[in-house]
């Protein structure tokens, strides 16, 4: 057990290396390539965890294309369509950890376009998640309680002052700032009146001032004329609050299961920070505890840490529609949580269907070109002197395993690439099986 | 004029001197026995083939599209992009330029040269062995200039004496025997190539015979592929001297045990309402052939199925003209028509029909598709009710659209489409379709509600004389990405015995106007009897993509292209596109067969 989890890490002898770029990189962003691993390990840990933190501008391909992609989702109307605007940002964006922490959000306020039904809105909420990814949490949770997708989400137009609907004011307390048993039945029904009249019309918030509830409400023992504001206030000033969100920070960054030291430790730098994640992530993502031994290869692949993470590190340009199919089949598709919960993932992502179909796309993304071409495997043989089979197995495991393979693994990984065919049937072969092995499921 | 009518019915432009000199100069020929005639290809190949493929003066062809634009737009549309990318057409490139060092000439002089004559393939039956075999002879256009080309090339086979046998069977012929392979043999005006060397010779020496006028006498008399009845019968029926045509032998079309190899039965309804009589031609038919004409600025394949239409059974006879009728409708000219479809088919009869046209494993759907009509049009039965009020034409036509019912434009901007149906019995197809209009409409609205949106009501107003029902917004819908679903305004509406079923009120009256007028309906004498009719043109299509340009670049990014490479594609599938001035489709009855006809032309 860590004393102080966040102190900063200290590099040993070797200093930061190309495995420890690699493990935060993993981590910040879905999957790396290896000329990002190279640039971290040049850059430092510093200098590249203030890359990822600040903002940085982006390409003019990118902004063109995302452009290009955000049009057509209005355009259509299509969901299919904002799920490719939204994984080619995460696929291509200059800030990788803005993108994982606007889905970190969306997974938070997890609001589905099947209720929603209206793109122009998903997106507009998104878009928040992006303004305040690394921003305030307390200004997004009372944003949220604005934002016409979530209001159509929680049936905040039913919520009336005779007729108070509970829908919004329970999540907010469950599932969006303290959790399961840290207020009552009666706080849920108090702050539900807080929110009567918080209605959406013509697409926008509006303040319904005839069907707002102006009695008084006792909300977490806090009594008056509560408003909505006034009632997420309470609950940003609950201890719970900053624990609820250090959980889902570590549970998404660090370990599935922190201990009391953690928690305790990332709910004070919460609460020191004003709930500004920015500065929070920069402590959590150099800290002891996000690079010990414990942390490394913790965390169990979501699809898109899976997909994309693969692709990122293997396929230059990847094909977003066969993507956005394999996300589905594996059961994460954007912008359609399965439940107000959003995702729950860890564990729940495997199953005896889900690990098949995350061998079915080990395949396909090796055998054929199904989600684009695979990189040159000869020019990164050139590239990185991959001659001996035991060169070729070393760097792709390295590349795309978060820990060492077994010995015995190892050993059968190098006698099947002394026993393939040419250099670049051997390459593929091997990343093959190495996507194959259970290993490749953890980061 | 309609803008897909044709002139004179067989061909499809003035542009098409060409190809009518062409054609004039085969229909002249034709009376001429066909073996002894040395214009003929077929005169090159022995008697007995199943297939035979012949090219006339392609080199011409060749340089004529090496030269306009359409080659290099092709190269640059996606799939032509994807082409020089492949190894396979990388090393062709690298093959092509090395001949070309070698020859000391360009390909397209090669081919000038070489393949600028006459070109014949013939496959034949091999007696013992299951694969055919094949034999290629070429009558070469410029002797001379094949003279220089074999002086470059000859001494390189030297080179290659281990792999090969080079001999010199006969005076000024030259033969190769690859071993397993084939043999291959030139003479000073020819050059033949066959998968079996002792076919050769026969060959050869008639070719020596029938150039030099001297040895002709000397060797036994050559039967040539010319003097196939069948082959002279399909050459009659198509006529022209074709660039490429083709003749099939049914045989190639049947098991060993003689079996038809296309089924008599479809599985799928579609498919067997759209091609279902053309695919049963086919099989039925003893030979089967093609023809393809190039002129100046246009083209046009013809595939022909002799055979008696009237011999086939009621569920597909339906499915071409019946005797005496005019066949497809012609395409009504409104303002700025992209495309359309027009069929000519007794539905009823097909339907009716159906359990002797269609797989057993396709009929549960029908059933569940009259449940679902049931649904809108409740208490009637389809086969009696719908489908005995429909006459037996049918188009589908795309048009610009107009968005003057909207304050602004829908994000994807859909061409406005009409469904034109003849009907038999006017008056009760109408109420039915009205009906239908009106109960889509207001399962529609129910789904808009849903949605947010607005919902249309049904309204109607008088056009030209003509009683127009039609959805329309009590408020204009506002916004410049408005839901793909703003670009319909259903419109409906009775002109004589045709039912009008348009997506925008706008085209409505244009139908109505352009179908008012008898000029544009009126059959041309020298029309042919069509069973469909496909149409587009080039550059209105190219125009109803640009408007959704974004969109089309959009689907480059999200299959793996860059942002450049997404504009580039559109580019220059656009540009293709417009070069291309009109393509159609269409099978026409011919008093021997059916006739699948492909015309198309470019600026």
């Amino acid at each position: 057990m860590l004393d102080n989890p966040l102190a900063p890490h200290a590099f040993g002898v070797g200093g930061w290396s190309w495995r420890d770029a690699a493990h935060l990189l993993r981590r910040a962003q879905y999957g790396v390539s290896p000329d990002e691993i190279e640039r971290a390990t040049q850059a430092g840990p510093v200098a590249t965890i203030d890359r990822l933190i600040r903002p940085q501008a982006e390409s003019a391909e990118f902004t063109s294309a995302e452009a290009l992609l955000r049009q057509t989702a209005l355009d259509t109307g299509s969901t299919a369509n904002l799920q490719a605007w939204w994984l080619y940002r995460l696929g291509h964006s200059a800030n990788p950890l803005t993108e994982k922490m606007t889905f970190f959000w969306h997974n938070l306020f997890a609001t589905s376009n099947e209720k929603v039904k209206d793109v122009a809105l998903m997106l507009a909420q998104n878009d928040l998640f992006r303004a305040q990814a690394l921003g305030n949490y307390a200004g997004l949770l009372h944003a949220m309680a604005r934002d016409p997708a979530m209001l159509i989400w929680l049936d905040g137009n039913a919520n009336r002052r005779r007729h108070p609907n509970e829908n919004f004011a329970r999540e907010v307390m469950e599932l969006f700032s303290l959790g399961v048993g840290n207020y009552t039945e009666k706080d849920i029904q108090e702050a539900a009146r807080g929110f009567t009249g918080w209605h959406m019309r013509e697409g926008v918030f509006w303040f319904n001032a005839s069907q707002h509830d102006t009695g008084d409400k006792t909300v977490l023992g806090v009594k008056g004329n509560l408003d909505g504001d006034s009632v997420i206030d309470i609950c940003l000033k609950q201890a719970a609050c900053p624990r609820f969100i250090a959980m889902r920070l570590l549970k998404t960054f660090v370990m599935p299961e922190p201990g009391e030291a953690a928690l305790a430790a990332v709910s004070a730098s919460i609460r020191r920070n004003g709930f500004v994640m920015g500065p929070v992530l920069r402590e959590l993502l150099t800290s002891r505890l996000f690079f010990s031994g414990e942390a490394r290869g913790s965390l169990i692949k979501s699809p898109l840490d899976l997909v994309l993470g693969t692709q990122r590190a293997l396929v230059p340009a990847p094909r977003l529609e066969p993507t956005i199919s394999r996300l589905s089949a594996l059961g994460q598709d954007l912008f359609l949580p399965p439940t107000v919960k959003g995702w729950e993932g860890g564990r729940l992502w495997i199953s005896s269907t889900t690990y098949l179909l995350r061998a079915n796309f080990a395949a396909e993304l090796t055998k054929g070109d199904l989600y684009g071409q695979l990189i040159d495997l000869e020019a990164e043989a050139r590239r990185h002197q991959l001659q001996t089979p035991g060169e070729a197995t070393r760097y792709y495991c390295d590349l795309l395993l978060a820990s060492e393979p077994a010995q015995a693994v190892r050993v059968r990984l190098e006698a099947f690439a002394s026993s393939a065919g040419s250099q670049a049937v051997r390459d593929r072969g091997l990343i093959h099986l190495i996507l194959a092995l259970p290993e490749q499921q953890l980061m | 004029m309609a803008i897909f009518e044709t002139t004179g019915g067989e061909v499809m432009r003035g542009k098409s001197a060409g190809v009518i000199l062409l054609l004039a100069g085969w229909v002249v020929g034709s009376g001429r026995v066909a073996g002894a005639d040395p214009s003929d290809p077929a005169s090159l190949l022995p008697l007995g083939a199943l297939a035979a493929l012949q090219m006339n003066n392609l080199g011409a062809v060749v340089g004529r599209l090496e030269k306009s634009g359409l080659v290099e737009a092709l190269y640059s549309t996606p799939q032509g992009i994807e082409l020089t990318k492949r190894p396979d057409f990388k090393k062709a490139m690298a093959g092509k330029a090395i001949l070309e060092q070698q020859a000391g000439m360009s390909a397209v002089e090669i081919l000038t040269t070489i393949l600028g004559g006459q070109v014949a393939v013939g496959m034949y039956p091999q007696a013992g062995a299951s694969q055919p075999e094949f034999l290629a002879v070429m009558r070469v256009r410029d002797p001379a200039r094949w003279k220089q080309l074999r002086e470059r090339i000859e001494p390189f086979l030297l080179l290659a004496d281990q792999v090969m046998n080079v001999s010199r069977p006969a005076n000024g012929v030259t033969q190769i025997t690859v071993k397993n392979v084939g043999a291959l043999a030139w003479g000073d005006a020819w050059l033949m190539a066959g998968t079996k060397a002792d076919r050769l010779p026969g060959v050869w020496g008639n070719l020596q015979g029938v150039d030099s006028g001297k040895e002709k006498e000397k060797k036994p008399p050559f039967k040539s592929l010319a003097e196939d009845v069948d082959y002279q019968a399909i050459r009659q029926q198509l006529g022209g001297q074709p660039v490429i045509g083709f003749f099939l032998s049914n045989k190639v079309l049947k098991s060993p045990d003689g079996k038809r190899l296309i089924s008599d039965k479809l599985d799928n309804p579609v498919a067997s309402l759209l091609l279902g009589g053309l695919i049963e031609m086919v099989g039925r038919s003893p030979y089967l052939g093609g023809a393809l004409t190039v002129g100046e600025n246009d083209f046009a394949l013809r595939l022909a199925a002799p055979g008696e239409v009237g011999k086939l059974d009621a569920g597909r006879k339906a499915l071409f003209p019946a005797a005496g009728k005019p066949g497809t409708p012609r395409f009504p000219a409104v303002p700025g028509l992209i495309g359309g479809i027009a069929w000519d088919r007794d539905i009823a009869t097909w339907y009716t029909n159906r359990e002797a046209l269609l797989e057993s494993r396709a009929l549960p759907g029908f059933d569940q598709f009259e449940t679902g009509i049931a649904n809108i049009l409740p208490g009637k039965d389809f086969a009696t009710d719908v489908l005995g009020t429909l006459g037996r034409g049918m188009t589908v036509l795309a048009a610009p659209q107009d968005y003057s019912y909207l304050d602004g434009t829908p994000g994807v901007k859909l061409p406005a489409f009409a469904l034109i149906i003849d009907l038999a019995k006017p008056k009760e197809g109408a109420s039915l379709m009205n009906l239908f209009l009106q109960t889509l409409a207001a399962i529609l609205n129910i789904e808009a509600g849903q949605q947010g949106r607005q919902p249309w009501v049904m309204t109607s107003e008088t056009h030209n004389g003509v009683q127009i029902s039609f959805g329309d917004y009590l408020q204009k819908p506002k916004g410049k990405d408005l839901p793909v679903v703003t670009n319909f305004t259903p419109a409906a509406a009775l002109v004589g015995n045709r039912y009008l079923l348009c997506t925008s009120r706008g085209l409505c009256k244009q139908l109505i106007d352009t179908l008012a007028k008898p000029s544009t309906v009126e059959e041309s004498a020298a029309t042919p009897v069509q069973a469909d009719d496909w149409a587009v043109t080039g550059s209105r299509l190219a125009d109803a993509l640009a408007l959704n340009r974004n969109l089309l670049e959009a689907g480059g990014l999200r299959n793996g292209r860059t942002g450049k490479q997404a504009r580039e594609e559109f580019q220059a599938m656009e540009d293709a596109l417009r070069q291309v001035e009109k393509l159609r489709l269409r099978s026409v009855l011919q008093p021997w067969g059916v006739e699948l006809r492909l015309e198309g032309s470019w600026k």
